[in-house]
């Protein structure tokens, strides 16, 4: 994640480069869209409090960056981790 | 969607009519940080008349030992109906940090990670049904910059 803001060691403006949207469903049902900007930390941590019955269910998280990359990750509730969410 | 349009919509009273649409444009455009200032965004959400409600909690440390690295938690799944929740701080381009549409059974919360260059307030709006609430907290101090 780069703010936009800061300067090489020549000088040289550093590009901004962070995450602009990520979406969270579960079993194909969106749960969460998210837009993002500069202000976001660099390795950021984004904590989203998952609704009650989850257990079982196919999370997929969907993202993508200004600058055109994107990737997806799915993962699989158990139910140890829905009740310690 | 392409700013321009998004702002017609916005014009056209269309903000938050629901589905992902709500979310799209709520971030200005990278290359002009500094059009948007916390007033703006207040306009461009239709937010400028929010209310203070209690309901509406935006959590952070007074004194960030690194502005680089700085947790932020807004909760407003004390507030029925939450279209859109929006984190946003002033005294810096551009304002707005983050802007999450729950939906379903999601409660309307949501931690992160922001990076801060100086002390400033960090303002949630929540739009429900009802219309648009505010709350804000301050950060007092800020150890290292995080070039924000």
């Amino acid at each position: 994640m780069e703010s936009g803001t800061r300067t090489d060691g020549q000088g040289i403006a550093i590009p901004p480069h962070h995450l602009v949207q990520v979406t969270l469903a579960a079993d194909g049902e969106t749960l969460a869209s998210l837009e993002l900007g500069p202000a976001v930390s660099r390795n950021p941590v984004l904590t989203l409090a998952l609704p009650d019955g989850i257990a079982g269910a196919t999370l997929e998280l969907e993202w993508r960056d200004n600058l055109g990359d994107s990737g997806t990750r799915s993962l699989v509730i158990d139910e140890r981790t829905a009740a310690t969410r | 969607m392409e700013r321009r349009a998004w702002l017609g919509r916005v014009a056209r009273g269309g903000l938050g009519a629901g589905g992902a649409l709500a979310l799209s444009g709520a971030l200005a455009d990278d290359a002009a940080p500094e059009r948007d200032d916390l007033d703006a965004a207040l306009g461009r959400f239709g937010a400028d008349d929010a209310a203070a409600d209690p309901r509406l909690v935006v959590d952070v440390a007074a004194d960030a030992w690194s502005g680089a690295f700085v947790m932020v938690r807004v909760d407003a799944s004390a507030l029925d109906g939450v279209r859109v929740l929006h984190l946003l701080r002033d005294d810096h381009g551009p304002a707005t940090i983050a802007s999450l549409e729950p939906r379903g059974a999601l409660p309307a919360r949501l931690s992160l990670t922001i990076r801060l260059e100086r002390p400033c307030r960090l303002h949630a709006l929540a739009r429900t049904a009802n219309g648009w609430v505010r709350a804000e907290a301050t950060v007092a101090t800020v150890g290292a910059p995080g070039c924000g």
